[in-house]
């Protein structure tokens, strides 16, 4: 799991990941629901703050990486938050909690992680952890939808939209695990905090 | 306008604006629409506790957690900034809800350019303390329409505590950026750089306690 989560392709594609399944999902609904630009647009955000972080990332921008973490956590908490207001079906019941759960831990775990004095690196595994059952959840959710719409249009966007979530939370958990990575170097060259 | 985003009182009225404001408008919803609208706007509790967090983190100069705590905030303002478009009744609202997106979303970007680490311009500072007020302004002008028209006394209390509160989350995030910059000119004065952190033998300001 550690390697997997520090490793350059994985960040890399679950980033392409994210921005495409958003993006797509985007174009997907707005053929459906042409009404609905408000949530198109929230989610053509998430995307965006998906790619500067990606750069950010790349120009070792620490500050600019420790905002745009805690704003995409906060757009997801907000996504599975207002999930509950859409609830049709049994499988609807079973999933949205468990997702609105696994993502209020990832935000707060996430706090933990990065403060300056009650550091707990090793919450990172817990965050890695949550973050494969988030990916679960999604899919099983997602592909359960799937099979009951009538719309195939329908279908593909729910799934692109699992899939940009899913890299979108991948990728948060990726820029954690490689600051602490980045954390441990800095003390082996004799770096302390004060 | 420096003095009173540097000021120490205003930042801990602020706070308590943001933080009970919110709270006590989930209460006055619940008693004007009852408790199934409570239970959709639950972000707004935990808007409130990021306020909370923030305050107490900064308190402690924990400068990673204030970082996210901001960038958290930000986001709820702006993804509520356009969940406002999808409920708009007349057109004097379509000019307040523009106006309220366009300040909300440069007042995002700048943040980042502010924090930024290789093309800071912490000159933007400024930029956001205008637009706090133009926000501020803004939402009284847009709540004003429902305060003077409204006969419902409970109503009129809501859209008090609503202006209130979206003015006090506001405000306490553009105050933890102007002191940012402020604390870094103080580090920068004790001798702290980017490279090599502090000087040996210098005792952090939370440990002289």
């Amino acid at each position: 799991m550690k390697k997997l989560f520090t490793n350059d392709k994985f960040f890399l594609a679950m980033t392409v990941l994210g921005v495409l399944g958003l993006i797509v999902a985007d174009i997907l609904l707005s053929i459906n629901y042409p009404g609905s630009m408000t949530s198109i647009i929230t989610r053509f955000i998430a995307a965006l703050c998906l790619i500067f972080l990606r750069s950010s990332y790349v120009k070792h921008s620490k500050n600019v990486m420790k905002g745009l973490m805690g704003a995409l956590l906060m757009a997801g908490l907000l996504h599975s938050l207002s999930l509950t207001g859409s609830i049709f079906l049994t499988i609807d019941k079973v999933f949205v909690p468990i997702i609105i759960l696994l993502s209020a831990v990832l935000f707060i775990s996430h706090f933990i992680i990065n403060s300056d004095h009650h550091s707990k690196p090793g919450y990172i595994r817990l965050n890695q952890v949550l973050c494969a059952l988030l990916a679960v959840a999604f899919l099983v959710w997602n592909i359960g939808w799937a099979c009951v719409s009538e719309n195939a249009v329908d279908a593909l966007a729910s799934i692109a939209l699992a899939l940009g979530r899913i890299g979108m939370y991948a990728a948060v958990v990726c820029v954690e695990s490689r600051l602490d990575a980045y954390r441990i170097e800095r003390e082996a060259n004799g770096y302390k905090a004060e | 306008m420096k003095k009173l985003f540097t000021s120490d009182k205003f930042f801990l009225a602020m706070t308590l604006c943001g933080s009970v404001g919110l709270v006590a408008y989930l209460v006055v919803a619940g008693c004007l629409l009852g408790f199934g609208y409570v239970m959709t706007r639950l972000p707004l509790f935990i808007e409130a506790l990021c306020v909370v967090f923030l305050y107490s983190s900064y308190k402690k100069h924990s400068k990673n957690v204030m970082k996210g705590l901001m960038g958290a905030l930000l986001m709820t303002m702006l993804l509520a900034a356009i969940n406002c478009f999808s409920a708009l009744y007349s057109p004097a609202e379509y000019v307040f809800a523009s106006i309220y997106l366009g300040v909300t979303a440069i007042l995002f970007v700048s943040h980042y350019i502010i924090n930024s680490d290789h093309h800071s311009k912490p000159g933007y500072i400024k930029l956001n303390q205008a637009l706090c007020i133009v926000y501020a302004l803004n939402i009284l002008a847009w709540d004003s329409v429902g305060l003077f028209t409204s006969g419902n006394l409970l109503m009129i209390i809501g859209c008090l505590i609503n202006i209130v509160s979206c003015v006090g989350v506001m405000a306490s995030v553009v105050c933890v950026e102007s002191r940012l910059d402020a604390y870094r000119l103080e580090r920068e004065a004790a001798g702290w750089t980017e490279e090599k952190g502090y000087p040996e033998n210098y005792v952090h300001e939370y440990k002289k306690k």
